[in-house]
């Protein structure tokens, strides 16, 4: 019922008529006499999730103009069940080979079952028909339950693409069933993975962070060889989105040789997934790794004499990008304006140095020499124990303790009025879209400041208004032209191997193969603090004459756009692993059991691929070319059928449709 | 500001200028600003342009410690000894220079620098000196009071950025040589490969609101596999992904990522040509640095192909953040710098200009 008005909506928006580009590598003649065929581009439709479904009727042999009527028949009624933009027939243009009708459901509140239409093409003297004379397509009910557009599409956002278990579980449970469940799975800590994994006897390598990220988020083989566990898959990609705010990279040696401790802090992030921001806040503030990182491990207290005075970076880095950004924000995320128009800066320098005064004291944890993977302890003896105040006026006595003005700062930022749409914004960057609208940020603030019983900084709140929030589920969104977000290159890997059930049969899980340098971007190998690319980055052309934000074009260079590509069919042609061909029982190939078995029929083929994919059907021209492709490929022959598989994953794979989320 | 007075704006003093967000390069910025838009038939009309020139950046992330790379020699030594402490390099290891304006100051260069001294000594190279990213010119009470500081003055990656922005005040997504190339873009006819070169992946310098840093490696530029006309697979695969490409998309995300795709390869089209002839041999080497000197060498040689008059390079090579061990870390890395800048000179000098 809720649905209605967009039904009609996109009713209105929907073309007319669309037609297809002349044939090109066929044989056709302006006297031969045509043959018809009809199909389908999209055929699985449900009333809730008002997609249209896509007719195609194609002919081949003539040029002329061919007009081919049809009957439109089946259990579901015109105008109550859905609505056409097909008539009674059908003209094919002179020249043109392809035209495509549409169907889009109606949604009712009755309790139908499936319902069909089917289109059957008309016997006429113009024509001889080629195949099947009709196709169907089903409805089903409005369904509280996901269909495999809108469960695929959710775990594109929520998780790392379509993995066969994870999709059945989201259709079966529908979204917020799954995000509770997910949130009371336990947790996979990764640096126990690491230490598990490390003590397999005859591993040819030792396990690093990255390595361990992958296998956990794969999980095959953990907690013990050959054992499979359910995945907490929601809060391991919340983490992997936190650390892409909360910064720490092995490009510098101390971290790169300590990847348990890496591990240790990124465990925080998987703690604090789910948990609340405050502790969140404290825990990276508090870590060595983080304290290495940002260089506040030792920092010590003002000596104008000795000209030392505290480190600054963790006082900046903690308010610019942990907590409340560089300007006053409304709830919507929006900027406030001063008397003249202009943005407000949160801080200023005087801000940074009271900050970092409060950060003095801290020192390594541990009963070894820095120890990567204890918190950081207090030597009150290098705090500074003056007066301070902080933001908002908030004034600190003198004479108290390390931690009691650490945790006097973190509330400051905590209940900032800033943090709530500044982190709300960044996380649904990372999930959903990159130019989300002020309502949207505002309600997910709103979820920040009260989780409904009170409390603020509930991440699970937040986490679950971000993903279950209209402009991240209804379909009416996607329409906007600046709606969705670039599949950053990890999280586009990480979708072919989950989606497609990529394994090693080893268990053993070694790094992609030069991810770094193929994409510029890996976890755990941050250039710096800033990330890979800047939530505020406006690629040029379009966009920036919007002034959209599109964060991850800042990675996709003339280099990497190829590269991806590349790398992608490398994926496909050999393996995905780096150490794969040294040792074939590492090595990790993407499996197609169900595409195999209708390569032959490709228009199945590209059906089942897009959803799957991208969570909803190509565009039929990108349909019809890719078609056009897999034709000329033979259909014979050794390996015929893997080697359309291939082609099809890689074109959807190199488009806009798969690489734009939305 | 005509044709003319801009010619008589020392290049030096540009390069300076520009690269300290000083008063003066702001002023100059929009001069230039004006004079282009005033002027939108630079690119077609003037003798200017007619020459070739590039600017070629060697970033040294960390930073490299330039106290140590010219050092003053004679009375100030013994402050430059006493400042430094045990970091101080002993005056009898370095090599003198003989510069026409040391006002009375001797100065000598790091004993590894022994390539940038003959090219200095051959004038070939010069010193700027003395220049960072201020706000404005401020002393040290300035600093005390907060007055108009940078942000971040003790933070690596803020200082970075700031070199790479020329804005210490601001953070800006937009790089020095990134609105500079905005502004010349006219003057290249061809502009598929962008003026801006990097041989070190992306960076902020290079990135301005309508210029964009084309990539490549020291090995060249990326082609997509399987796509050409050497076979029917490849050619099949191409069809389908020029049609793929030539394809409008409403949505602008979509639009955008499609365009970066096609522009992608038909960049690669025309670099691929241009640095394709072969080039003679050299000294540069086989090292990150010597690899990444001799692609911008073959890209310059390549310059008549790519259609351009004016271009940018960047090129880096990291790790001068020194914990410790600098006095060894540096006797390491400065003669790898010096000799590949001595030997990328040669190449000019002796072939890359000449060649067409």
């Amino acid at each position: 019922m809720k649905f209605q008005q967009k039904n009609i909506a996109q009713l209105a928006m929907f073309a007319a008529l669309c037609f297809g580009e002349i044939a090109f590598g066929q044989t056709t003649n302006y006297t031969l006499s045509d043959v018809v065929s009809i199909s389908t581009i999209n055929n699985q439709l449900t009333e809730s999730w008002p997609t249209p479904g896509t007719i195609v009727i194609r002919r081949s042999g003539g040029l002329k103009a061919v007009t081919v009527p049809f009957t439109i028949s089946g259990s579901a009624t015109i105008h109550t069940d859905y609505q056409t933009n097909a008539g009674t027939s059908v003209t094919i243009p002179m020249g043109k080979r392809e035209v495509w009708l549409q169907i889009i459901p109606k949604t009712d509140n009755n309790t139908e079952g499936d319902e069909t239409v089917r289109f059957t093409l008309t016997t006429t003297p113009a024509y001889t028909i080629s195949g099947s004379n009709f196709v169907e397509l089903t409805i089903k009910d409005q369904s509280v339950l996901p269909n495999d557009e809108e469960a695929t599409r959710f775990l594109i956002q929520a998780a790392f693409g379509a993995d066969p278990d994870e999709l059945a579980d989201v259709k079966s449970m529908g979204f917020e069933n799954w995000i509770d469940a997910q949130i009371a799975r336990p947790k996979g800590y990764l640096q126990d993975t690491l230490i598990q994994q490390n003590v397999i006897p005859n591993y040819e390598t030792e396990y690093n962070a990255r390595m361990t990220m992958w296998h956990l988020i794969m999980r095959r083989r953990y907690p013990a060889p050959g054992v499979t566990v359910p995945t907490d898959i929601l809060r391991q990609r919340i983490a992997y989105s936190l650390l892409q705010i909360f910064v720490i990279s092995q490009t510098g040696d101390d971290l790169a040789v300590n990847s348990e401790g890496v591990l240790n802090y990124y465990d925080k992030l998987i703690d604090g997934a789910f948990g609340n921001f405050r502790q969140l806040l404290l825990d990276v503030s508090l870590h060595p790794c983080m304290g290495l990182y940002l260089s506040h491990v030792d920092n010590q207290k003002p000596d104008p004499v000795n000209n030392i005075f505290p480190d600054e970076n963790y006082a900046r880095e903690i308010m610019q990008l942990f907590s409340i950004g560089l300007w006053e924000l409304n709830q919507d995320g929006t900027r406030k304006l001063d008397a003249f128009g202009d943005p407000i800066p949160t801080y200023d320098n005087g801000d940074i140095s009271q900050f970092a005064r409060v950060f003095t004291g801290l020192t390594w944890g541990g009963t070894t020499w820095h120890d990567f993977t204890t918190n950081m302890v207090v030597n009150e003896s290098a705090h500074d124990t003056n007066p301070k105040v902080l933001l908002n006026g908030m004034t600190l006595l003198g004479g108290r303790t390390t931690m009691q003005d650490i945790n006097s700062a973190i509330d400051n930022l905590f209940n900032h009025e800033n943090t709530g749409p500044f982190i709300g914004r960044l996380l649904i960057q990372r999930l959903v879209t990159s130019n989300p609208s002020p309502a949207y940020i505002s309600r997910v603030a709103a979820k920040f400041a009260d989780n409904g019983s009170g409390v603020r900084g509930d991440m699970g709140a937040v986490i679950k208004q971000i993903l279950l929030d209209p402009e991240a589920r209804e379909i009416s969104y996607t329409k906007d032209p600046t709606f969705g977000k670039m599949r950053e290159p990890y999280l586009t890997l990480l979708n072919f191997a989950k989606t497609f059930n990529a394994q090693p049969a080893s268990g053993d899980y070694h790094e992609a193969n030069l991810f770094y340098e193929y994409y510029l971007q890996e976890p755990f190998l941050s250039p710096s603090v800033f990330n890979f690319y800047s939530p505020n980055f406006r690629p040029p052309g379009e966009m920036t004459e919007l002034g959209k934000y599109g964060p991850e074009f800042q990675i996709l260079t003339a280099v990497t756009a190829l590269q991806a590509a590349n790398n992608l069919k490398g994926s496909l042609d050999y393996a995905i692993s780096r150490w794969g061909t040294v040792h074939p029982a590492n090595e990790m190939h993407m499996m197609f059991p169900e595409e195999l078995l209708i390569a032959g029929d490709v228009d199945a083929l590209l059906r089942k691929l897009s959803i799957k994919m991208t969570g909803r059907a190509l565009r039929p021209r990108s349909f019809q070319l890719i078609r056009d492709l897999l034709l000329n490929l033979p259909a014979s022959g050794q390996d015929w059928q893997q080697n359309r598989v291939d082609a099809a994953v890689y074109m959807i794979g190199s488009i806009a449709e798969f690489n734009i989320m939305k | 500001m005509d044709n003319k007075s801009f010619n008589h704006i020392n290049r030096r003093k540009f390069i300076g200028q520009a690269s300290c967000a000083a008063v003066g390069a702001t002023s100059l910025m929009s001069t230039l600003t004006n004079f282009f838009l005033t002027n939108s038939a630079v690119a077609q009309n003037v003798d200017f342009f007619n020459d070739y020139r590039a600017l070629i950046c060697f970033f040294m992330p960390g930073g490299n410690d330039s106290f140590n790379l010219l050092v003053p020699t004679g009375a100030a030594y013994s402050e430059y000894s006493t400042v430094r402490g045990d970091l101080a390099l002993p005056q009898n290891s370095l090599l003198p220079i003989n510069p026409i304006n040391d006002a009375g100051r001797p100065l000598a260069l790091h004993p590894g620098a022994t390539g940038l001294r003959d090219l200095f000594e051959d004038g070939n190279l010069s010193f700027i000196s003395n220049v960072g990213s201020l706000v404005r010119p401020t002393t040290k009470t300035d600093y005390l009071n907060g007055y108009q500081i940078p942000y971040g003055v003790f933070s690596h990656s803020d200082q970075q950025e700031q070199w790479q922005t020329s804005i210490p005040d601001v953070r800006s997504g937009l790089g020095w040589a990134g609105r500079v190339a905005d502004m010349l873009n006219g003057v290249n006819k061809n502009t598929a490969v962008s003026m801006n070169v990097s041989i070190a992946g992306n960076n902020l310098w290079q990135v301005g609101n309508q210029v964009y840093p084309y990539t490549v490696s020291a090995d060249g530029a990326v082609s997509l596999n399987g796509y050409g006309t050497n076979n029917s697979s490849n050619i099949l695969r191409k069809t389908a992904i020029d049609n793929l490409l030539a394809q409008e998309y409403h949505n602008v995300l979509e639009q955008t990522f499609t365009r970066v795709k096609r522009n992608a390869l038909d960049a690669y089209d025309l670099f691929k040509t241009a640095t394709d002839t072969p080039i003679p041999a050299d000294n540069l080497g086989n090292g990150p640095l010597g690899k990444q000197l001799r692609q911008v060498a073959k890209t310059i040689a390549g310059r008549n192909i790519l259609g351009v008059k004016r271009q940018i390079f960047y090129v880096q090579w990291g790790g001068w953040d020194f914990h410790d061990e600098v006095l060894v870390n540096m006797s390491e890395m400065i003669p790898v710098v010096s000799d590949a800048m001595k030997a990328f000179t040669i190449c000019w000098l002796l072939w890359v200009l000449k060649m067409t």
